[in-house]
């Protein structure tokens, strides 16, 4: 079988690939069940699930780690958040080789200062284009599939405006990025920016959000579009679902057969049951 | 206080209603959604990881996920144990592991390694003897005489019920602090589980959500949870979403569904991040340079 970025290649070859957002393999697999081409792990997610806030906390081994389970749960690629990689250019070949073991079809790099934050909080900083210019070189180098795609983001319109946005951008992509990412785009102006001064000059980009529906994101020229509700909106059903309990509501009722049958048919208990047969004692010649 | 005793006290005053979570972000919610104490689901972890609940989830991985989550939180925690991944040697192990991840109670079943979900198919169990011994052995693995030790046992489905009253009674007999029949799936089962020893002075876990938690305790339950609290949320939202992103190519009436989270409840609230401005304030260079001055 083809490697993940091979299989992540071809799909963008057939237009824009849309990659939900997935923080652990349950989600990853409800993404799937519901024919999503790709999943995007994010790194907000994983952070979150493991109790911690999205500022740089959470190590390369732990971000490894959960890629490795989701990765292990589909078929479909899996896009992940690198972060910064994880220190400098050194760190970042590394994270590389760690992600490719994990199953990474394609991965980001950001130019932000270590420790990162959230691409959508306050008090973001960039380093200076030329060292995120040499980390991504050395992403690249440190592949080996060439397949595996090195996205390059830059979190530079916050903190610096367009202008340096662009030229840390093509930068990137003149060092061999296969992709750059723009992140922190808030409103449509920003998205319109986005389009006209990148997208439309040939480079290939993915956009974060959800300000327009997928397909208008698409017929712009995006490759990739990472979006959907995630670790936040499973929060918000999780949190709906405690102060139902509270009030007393949800429960006095059987228990919901469809719902038990729905989950473990996508965890694949059928197929264990499957191998239990053919691997009984029984069963040996 | 320990978070074992504060467990004793709480079971001291009346039934405890423990939500089922299994990452550190729901047990998060459970304790700002104000309730006593957080189960820890077995089935969660593994579903998390992406594995159905069949025992392919090893005690390294379930202990991981309760670090992080006794970490985030200070309420009690109570944790599945499977079988204690093994027999009485590998149940010491675990019940060393789990109060060093810092939970107040645990269960550990009867079933036979690899286990299966208390509701699936397909269960079989170990003899009652080899199982009271694991208890026993849990029991004196303990650092802290407060953990909170639950034996639980799946013999109904396979056995029926008067071995499954026959292991709970012997489980208790050894001394687990409470016995939990698991795969209860009806009324009348709640019914002969609360008659026969919930009223009769076994302190019993109750997994379900069939009566509520005044009920359950009228029926002289002493902990009830809802395993699939999390789980089930989880996947009726993101599958709606996926749904609504397949549809319309966006998932804003899904998200709309659940309102915007109250005041400092966002994710990012609860996860601190007001905390981590200010540390950076704290412990900024320049700031310390004005202080020297």
């Amino acid at each position: 079988m083809s490697s993940p970025g091979a299989r992540l290649r071809e799909a963008m070859a057939n237009g824009m690939v849309l990659a939900p957002f997935v923080y652990d393999g349950f989600t990853a697999l409800i993404a799937q069940g519901q024919g999503a081409q790709a999943v995007y792990m994010t790194g907000h997610g994983t952070a979150a699930q493991i109790g911690l806030p999205d500022v740089g906390l959470a190590s390369m081994a732990e971000m490894a780690g959960n890629l490795g389970y989701i990765a292990g749960a589909v078929d479909i690629p899996v896009i992940a958040d690198a972060d910064t990689g994880y220190g400098n250019a050194i760190n970042a070949q590394r994270t590389v080789r760690e992600y490719a073991a994990a199953g990474a079809a394609a991965m980001h790099l950001e130019d932000q200062v270590f420790p990162k934050r959230c691409g959508f909080f306050e008090g973001k900083r960039c380093v200076p284009m030329a060292e995120p210019v040499q980390k991504i070189r050395a992403a690249l180098d440190a592949r080996t599939d060439p397949d595996l795609e090195i996205i390059a983001r830059t979190d530079a319109v916050a903190p610096n405006g367009w202008d340096d946005a662009i030229r840390r951008a093509e930068a990137y992509r003149d060092a061999g990025a296969d992709l750059v990412f723009v992140d922190g785009i808030k409103t449509l102006d920003d998205l319109d920016i986005y389009t006209s001064r990148l997208v439309e000059q040939g480079v290939p980009c993915l956009y974060n959000g959800q300000l327009l529906p997928v397909p208008e994101v698409a017929a712009r020229g995006f490759k990739v579009m990472i979006t959907g509700g995630g670790h936040a909106l499973s929060y918000a059903a999780v949190r709906q679902a405690l102060l139902d309990l509270r009030r007393g509501d949800g429960v006095g009722e059987s228990r919901d057969i469809d719902q038990f049958n729905a989950m473990t048919s996508l965890l694949g208990l059928p197929e264990i049951y499957e191998l239990e047969k053919r691997y009984a004692a029984d069963q040996a010649e | 206080m320990r978070r074992s005793t504060r467990l004793r006290q709480l079971l001291d005053q009346g039934v405890v209603l423990a939500p089922g979570v299994y990452n550190a972000l729901f047990a998060k919610a459970v304790e700002h959604t104000g309730f006593d104490a957080i189960y820890v689901t077995g089935f969660g972890t593994a579903a998390r990881y992406g594995y159905p609940d069949v025992g392919l989830i090893t005690q390294t991985e379930m202990v991981q996920n309760l670090r992080h989550i006794c970490s985030a939180t200070n309420i009690p925690v109570i944790a599945d144990a499977d079988t204690g991944y093994g027999n009485v040697i590998n149940v010491r192990r675990t019940v060393r592991e789990y109060e060093r991840a810092g939970i107040a109670g645990l269960h550990i079943e009867d079933q036979v390694f690899p286990k299966k979900c208390g509701f699936m198919e397909g269960k079989a169990v170990i003899p009652l003897e080899e199982h009271a011994q694991k208890i026993r052995a849990a029991l004196d693995a303990r650092g802290d005489p407060d953990t909170v030790i639950i034996a639980r046992t799946d013999a109904l489905a396979p056995n029926g019920w008067e071995d499954a009253l026959a292991r709970a009674r012997a489980y208790r007999e050894v001394g687990a602090d409470l016995v939990f029949v698991d795969g209860i799936r009806t009324m009348e089962e709640l019914e002969t589980y609360s008659r026969e020893l919930a009223l009769k002075g076994v302190p019993c876990l109750y997994n379900g959500g069939l009566v509520p938690a005044e009920e359950a305790e009228r029926m002289g339950f002493k902990i009830q949870i809802l395993a699939g609290l999390a789980l089930g949320a989880v996947f009726k939202s993101a599958t709606a979403a996926m749904q609504e992103l397949n549809s319309s190519g966006a998932t804003r009436q899904t998200v709309a569904q659940f309102g915007p989270p109250g005041e400092g409840e966002t994710v990012n609230d609860i996860l601190g991040v007001p905390e981590v401005y200010e540390l950076e304030q704290r412990y900024d260079a320049t700031a310390k340079q004005e202080q020297a001055r």
